[in-house]
């Protein structure tokens, strides 16, 4: 187990050595001068020369990139042009409530498909199977800043139960601040969770050891939780690892929709301010998130399953 | 025809009728989509403004149909041109393998590393914002996809007997490529391809909310309902019917997706 978990860190080395060349390469990317296009029109030659110099485009690209990594290694991620603070400092308080609401749309995910991808297994084509697929054949096709608006105006405008938007300074606070931002993202995402946990379930309840386990006399909901659920659960955790991606990106307009002093709102500001080295590091934070989520699924469905766990090792 | 599931009959049904409305529709109104009428700012729907009027007095209705042009062109050159190119790469990539297979499975990997969305913004952020730079970051992201899908069938038909008995019969490699691998290896990503229409608009319309897609005045369905935050207790219909005509374009499309898959892919059944 520690030598497919090592050898799994290893396979990481390229694509993170990959991740931080794309990132470089991205700002060589910005048409003309980068140090003008960060500068503007009017800056003076002193400014451009300084800000060349900093960017270390006087050097061969080679060296720049080996100069990037170094000061990648060393923690120096640069400073933020506008913000005139590292960008380090910036990237790390803006990281916080972008993770904690990752954590709670998966969550939130869970509670919305696991129920209803059951329901849906065990009433297979009847009139609750139908509503759940006609649920989520819709769900799939919310567009995020849309379902924002549609929470915002049901449930803050009309209702007043949630702030329409904010971040909170206590965590109570933020639970409750990032409901609806957590929800707008899960409600996406649970559709395409509840689908595979839905074919898995109907598969995992025709199997022979639920037989058995209902021979034993187990009750229904010990059959269905501790047997067909264990099984039905892994296609789906691996599902909801897949579209990691998708619901890391969603958090970048839900942040700016919900206005969450996140990664996702930094990116678009510093856009704005035409901040490069700013967005070049959330770029590579956003990368480096959603590498670790697969490696961290790949190692769950490990740990849940023991035939995945014997044909790594063996 | 006859035998076409439902799903596939109601999907292509509701393509067709999409495509009427965004080529025929903007000739049946008789309002422009971007001048303003201040006389008409934030009207309720009614008869005369079916969606009501947006802050600058322009017909919210109107702006959906024109948007309709918009953002199915938004779909359209964000997935021919990957479907093309990513198709392309898997094929050549799997089929010869070695140094070109690598290279481009190595930079696949990157590419989904980052998540679809937070790579497109990136890009459109360095080359400027609009809808051209949006569809060159797509297409840098978006190939991946169908090269991975196209070169795993590959790497399976390549062994199949009808292929190595066209080798054995001296067809070139353009021939065989073209005539016998292809047609076997396509259908998968045509079926991905209708559900990445979605992605694509969803992706097109985001941009457009965020202010690095079609700008303003131009309708389209994301800078629509942009438009309209500042509005969401005043006028909450701006936002409102755009976001629907998304979910209504989201829904044609993922039906067409299915039903597809049942048509082309019968032995994954039901």
């Amino acid at each position: 187990m520690l030598s497919y978990i090592l050898r799994r860190l290893l396979l990481m080395i390229p694509v993170a050595l990959g991740i931080t060349l794309a990132v470089f390469l991205l700002v060589r990317l910005i048409p003309g001068d980068p140090a003008r296009a960060i500068l503007g029109i009017h800056a003076t030659p002193d400014l451009l020369a300084a800000v060349r110099a900093r960017l270390g485009l006087n050097d061969s690209i080679v060296v720049q990139y080996l100069i990037y990594l170094r000061n990648l290694v060393q923690g120096d991620f640069g400073q933020s042009y506008y913000y005139g603070e590292p960008i380090a400092r910036l990237v790390g308080e803006r990281a916080v409530p972008t993770l904690l609401l990752l954590a709670y749309s998966t969550v939130l995910t869970l509670v919305l498909a696991v129920p209803a991808g059951i329901l849906a297994a065990t009433r297979r084509d009847r009139a609750a199977d139908h509503v759940v697929r006609i649920v989520s054949t819709v769900g799939v096709g919310l567009p995020p800043y849309w379902t924002g608006f549609i929470l915002i105006l049901l449930l803050s405008v009309t209702f007043k139960i949630f702030p329409i938007g904010g971040y909170g300074n206590t965590w109570g606070q933020r639970m409750f601040n990032l409901f609806l931002p957590a929800l707008t993202i899960s409600l996406n995402v649970a559709p395409l969770v509840m689908r595979a946990l839905r074919s898995s379930m109907t598969e995992a309840l025709g199997a022979g050891f639920i037989d058995t386990a209902r021979a034993k006399g187990l009750s229904g909901w010990a059959v269905l939780l501790r047997h067909a659920l264990r099984v039905a659960i892994l296609p789906a955790i691996g599902v909801l690892g897949l579209n990691i991606g998708f619901l890391v990106g969603s958090t970048v307009i839900v942040e700016n929709v919900f206005s969450v002093p996140g990664l996702g709102q930094l990116m678009i500001s510093s856009i704005n301010t035409r901040d490069y080295p700013t967005i070049q590091m959330v770029t590579l934070i956003f990368g480096v998130i959603v590498v670790l989520i697969y490696l961290a699924t790949d190692l769950l469905q490990m740990l849940l399953d023991p035939r995945v766990r014997k044909a790594q090792i063996g | 025809m006859r035998n076409w599931p439902r799903n596939l009959k109601l999907g292509v049904g509701l393509l067709i009728a999409w495509i009427l409305l965004a080529v025929f529709g903007p000739m049946l109104l008789t309002g422009d989509p971007t001048t303003m009428d201040l006389m008409h700012s934030l009207h309720p729907p009614s008869l005369a403004f079916p969606f009501g009027t947006d802050n600058l007095g322009r017909g919210v209705f109107t702006r959906v149909v024109y948007g309709t042009r918009l953002d199915l062109q938004i779909g359209l050159f964000c997935v021919v041109p990957v479907f093309i190119i990513g198709t392309t790469i898997g094929i050549i990539g799997g089929y010869f393998g070695g140094f070109f297979d690598g290279l481009s499975m190595r930079l696949a990997d990157v590419a989904v590393a980052f998540p679809f969305l937070v790579a497109v913004i990136a890009i459109v952020a360095v080359l400027g914002p609009g809808l051209t730079n949006m569809y060159i970051a797509v297409a840098v992201v978006n190939w991946v996809s169908y090269a991975r899908i196209t070169r795993s069938e590959i790497l399976v038909v390549k062994q199949m007997d009808y292929v190595q008995a066209a080798n054995i019969l001296g067809f070139g490699n353009t021939r065989i490529l073209a005539r016998h691998v292809l047609p076997n290896v396509i259908t998968q990503s045509l079926i991905y391809a209708s559900s990445d229409v979605i992605l694509a608009v969803f992706t097109g319309s985001s941009l457009g909310f965020l202010g690095l897609g079609a700008q303003p005045p131009a309708a389209e369905w994301g800078l629509i309902i942009a438009d309209g935050y500042s509005f969401v207790s005043q006028a909450p219909w701006i936002s409102a019917f755009p976001g629907l005509a998304i979910v209504a374009l989201a829904v044609s499309f993922s039906l067409l997706g299915d039903g597809l898959a049942d048509v082309l892919r019968p032995e994954l059944g039901r």
